[in-house]
């Protein structure tokens, strides 16, 4: 049997070059037990290297094989099979572009769209260039989820221009965005609900019921505003309102507070007349003891000291007591005077009341704006301040926000890694350009163009000032205009005429009619706006229903006087210093005028009513404190008669005692001298009988 | 289990005809990788490459994680640098050159961070390239050989976890 040659596997098959073997085997490999094992397979033959097999064992020729594998791969120096992958994913981008990608986008519009409007979204004619940056459709229609069978809003084209190249350098240029042909509301010939697997029926209904409350809430409301003007206007239950208003009435508080402080002086001095009632009791036996006193109580030395002293206790008695009424007159007087006071709190406090209960029907003069404002804010059936406050809300709500949002943005830093970047250059243009946008569309008996122009991310480094222009165009008046800047609103309204119909019927109002002009302009400074408003009305037509309502008679008065209305407003606002107004306005004065008018016709008659009414109720407490302050007043007049008493009881006593020492003294003095001459006899006698010596 | 066969993978490229090149181009990539930041076009475009280039993709993609962990240490360093170096007119002047070219300006050339991480990434890629290949070879001859024989291993290899590692890295090294 000859000699058969087995064969190497692989990459070992045919001899290959000494050097190729070394630089294309060897080499290929690694580990250094497999090259000593491939080299101790290489026979070398006529300058080539044969890879030798014979003999090898099984699993050797397995690791032969392996080895062949591994070198085959180790010789490539890149992977093929990766590039090929890019290869076809380079090839797939070319094909979506040229064949599938207006088709996507068109689905990826539809869809997205769907899923926010939730309802039917066709398109038409997508066109998406990546490269010139264009975007278009021809037509956009958005079904309306509660209305089916119409069109939310629809865009006879939709187009976009962008510079791809200021994309590629991280800036977005939009040269032109615009919608077009919008209309709302048109019919759709298919229904635009979205096939989500809820049941037709089902949907319609919750779409109607849905789509009837908020009309349903609006009419509601209305009808809210109505009932609240009928209510101003109706008649007022006067004694009602003077019971409500009882609360705010100070002159039945000061009456019984006065009436409580004359009841406790009177308190107080009927217990000091009982005591003096007693005192003076006491005093009828001294008194009755004076007058008994005569010159037999000074019969005898010592009766007549007695007498004496005893008249001289009483007298000092009489005195001590006089003193002490007279102190208490002096007080109770003192307080009586005071009670004059409260009289003047209690004339005052009624003096108020009543302006009060008249100032509930009448108009100050100088305050018809701010009733003009009520009006308004009855109308609007929420106080204005209500309004000023969600603007405020909503500014503090903003404020909130950009601090969030500042705080935040000054915790990144801390939260990723920290780096830093050159600035842009001077001369780089911004970083977001949008030079012109717009919409345009139409409704019933008026066609609109909004336009939105030069809005940049870096206004410094653009030419043009951003604006936002809004033209409308109504076939009864013309155009209408308004131009929005970065710092200022100004808006300029031609005669545009209003017709309210019968809207106004609960409030006995037929028709009400005319055409309203309006130029005004608003300019702001961070949070600071401020501007002016020119209105002007003519034409305005108003029929009653029911001619003798209050607030017809208002109005119909105020518009005949003034025809046609013009109004001026001034009105600044910030923050911090809240809403500043200036209203001059013809209708205001006369609107005022009017109300005044009215309401003081009206009031008269009420005021009688309300005095009247206050008049009575105030007789009782009235009275009850007159008949309070009698007593006290009597009181005050018996301690003035106990006063009287006890002076003419020390009179008394202090005339006894004078008297008694008159007698004393004339009786001593017609002893001395009956003394004296039987002295005179007795010495002339014994003189004589001297003498007779 | 789920995490026996990428380390098995990884022992075996150490320890297997794997270019000791590709093994360790992929650890100085990764290092470079892990240093540049990677919300940019420069940090795929260099993954792609890295990719296509017959680099190992496990050991790639393990120290690009494993960097990931360590770079923020060494950002300290790296940020100051990089913006040094990016003031300078030089290098200012070609980051603004480069970032008016349409699409590089999303390389984000103009980032401390870029910039620091790319000069040392490149700086630190030849000697991070040698490093690596010196310990490979080295643990293919001679603590490989040394490893297997250990009783250690030996005894390793009755574990129930690392039994089945070293069947996985068995089937994997048929492979190779």
């Amino acid at each position: 049997m000859a000699d058969k040659k087995i064969k190497a596997p692989g990459i070992f098959k045919r001899p290959v070059k000494k050097e190729k073997w070394q630089k294309k085997f060897i080499k290929k490999l690694y580990l250094p037990e497999d090259r000593k094992f491939l080299k101790s397979l290489a026979v070398e033959e006529d300058g080539y290297i044969r890879v030798n097999v014979d003999g090898l064992s099984r699993k050797d020729k397995k690791r032969l094989k392996a080895l062949g594998k591994v070198i085959k791969k180790n010789r490539k120096a890149f992977n093929f099979i990766l590039i090929f992958i890019l290869i076809l994913l380079v090839g797939g981008a070319v094909f979506f572009h040229f064949y599938l990608k207006n088709k996507l986008v068109q689905r990826l519009v539809e869809t997205q769209l769907e899923k926010v409007f939730l309802a039917e979204v066709d398109t038409k004619g997508v066109n998406l260039s990546v490269i010139d940056g264009r975007f278009s459709l021809s037509y956009l229609a958005i079904a309306d989820s509660e209305a089916p069978m119409k069109n939310l809003i629809e865009f006879s084209s939709v187009e976009a221009d962008l510079k791809t190249a200021e994309l590629l350098q991280g800036r977005v240029f939009i040269e032109e965005l615009g919608f077009s042909g919008m209309k709302r509301g048109t019919a759709r010939e298919t229904s635009g609900l979205l096939n989500t697997g809820v049941d037709g029926d089902d949907a319609g209904n919750s779409t109607e019921t849905g789509g009837q409350t908020p009309a349903a809430d609006g009419k509601d409301a209305i009808g809210d505003v109505i009932n609240q003007l009928s209510a101003l206007a109706g008649n007022i239950d006067l004694e009602e309102l003077l019971e409500q208003q009882k609360a705010n009435l100070a002159s039945f508080s000061v009456i019984e507070e006065s009436k409580k402080n004359v009841d406790n002086y009177s308190e107080h001095w009927k217990g000091r007349v009982e005591q003096w009632d007693g005192k003076i009791d006491n005093w009828e036996t001294s008194v009755s003891y004076i007058s008994k006193v005569n010159a037999d109580s000074f019969a005898t030395l010592d009766s007549a000291r007695t007498t004496i002293t005893r008249l001289r206790t009483l007298y000092d008695d009489a005195e001590e007591d006089f003193n002490e009424v007279r102190n208490d007159y002096n007080a109770a007087e003192k307080q009586y005077n005071e009670t004059s006071v409260l009289m003047d709190q209690i004339k005052a406090a009624v003096k108020a009341d009543y302006d009060y209960v008249e100032s509930l029907v009448s108009l100050p003069a100088g305050d018809k704006v701010d009733w003009a404002a009520s009006i308004l804010e009855e109308q609007l059936s929420m106080p204005l301040t209500k309004y000023l406050s969600y603007l405020e809300r909503g500014l503090s709500w903003y404020n909130r926000f950009k601090r969030f949002k500042d705080s935040k943005e000054a915790k990144k830093p801390e939260d990723r890694r920290i780096s830093r970047s050159l600035p842009p250059p001077v001369d780089a243009p911004p970083t977001f350009t949008l030079v012109h946008a717009f919409a345009s569309g139409e409704e019933p008996d008026l066609k609109y163009r909004f336009d939105l122009h030069n809005l940049v991310s870096e206004p410094e480094k653009w030419d043009g000032a951003t604006s936002l222009d809004i033209g409308l165009d109504m076939p009864q008046t013309g155009a209408a205009s308004a131009v929005i800047t970065e710092d200022s609103l100004s808006l300029d309204v031609p005669a545009a005429p209003f017709d309210l119909g019968n809207s106004l019927s609960a409030l006995d109002i037929a028709a009400f009619s005319g055409s309203l002009a309006l130029d005004s302009s608003v300019g702001w400074d961070d949070d600071r706006f401020s501007g002016n408003v020119n209105l002007s009305t003519a034409d305005l037509v108003l029929k009653a229903a029911a001619p003798d309502s209050i607030l017809y008679r208002l109005i119909s008065t105020s518009l005949e006087s003034v025809k046609p209305v013009t109004a001026f407003g001034e009105f600044k606002w910030s923050e911090a210093d809240g809403l500043g107004l200036k209203l001059d306005t013809e209708l205001d004065e006369s609107l005022g005028d009017a109300a005044k008018v009215l309401i003081t016709e009206g009031a008269e008659e009420g005021i009688e009513m309300l005095r009247s009414y206050l008049g009575e109720q105030l007789e009782g407490p009235l009275a009850d404190f007159d008949l309070s302050k009698g007593d006290f007043e009597g009181y005050v007049d018996q301690i003035k008669n106990y006063e009287t008493e006890l002076d003419s009881y020390r009179q008394m006593a202090d005339d006894k005692i004078a008297e008694i020492e008159k007698s004393i003294e004339d009786k001593l003095k017609k002893q001395a001298e009956d003394a004296l001459k039987d002295g005179a006899a007795d010495v002339l006698k014994d003189l004589g009988s001297k003498l007779k010596f | 289990m789920f995490f026996i066969k990428p380390i098995a993978k990884l022992i075996v490229a150490l320890n297997s005809n794997t270019k000791p090149g590709a093994v360790a181009a992929a650890v100085a990539v990764a290092f470079l990788l892990a240093l540049i930041p990677s919300i940019n076009l420069l940090w795929p475009a260099l993954f792609i490459i890295s990719l296509i280039a017959r680099l190992n993709w496990g050991f790639e993609f393990v120290f690009i994680a494993v960097f990931k962990l360590i770079v923020p240490l060494i950002d300290p360093l790296i940020e100051p640098m990089g913006w040094k170096i990016l003031q300078s007119d030089f290098v200012s002047v070609l980051v603004y050159r480069i970032s008016e070219i349409p699409g590089l300006t999303y390389l984000g050339l103009n980032d401390s961070l870029m910039i620091g991480g790319l000069i040392a990434g490149i700086a630190a890629w030849l000697p991070v390239f040698f490093l690596a290949r010196i310990l490979i070879v080295l643990f293919r001859e001679k603590i490989s050989p040394r490893i297997a024989r250990s009783k250690f291993i030996a005894a390793m290899k009755r574990a129930p976890i690392l039994g089945k590692l070293i069947l996985a890295v068995k089937q994997f090294s048929d492979v190779y």
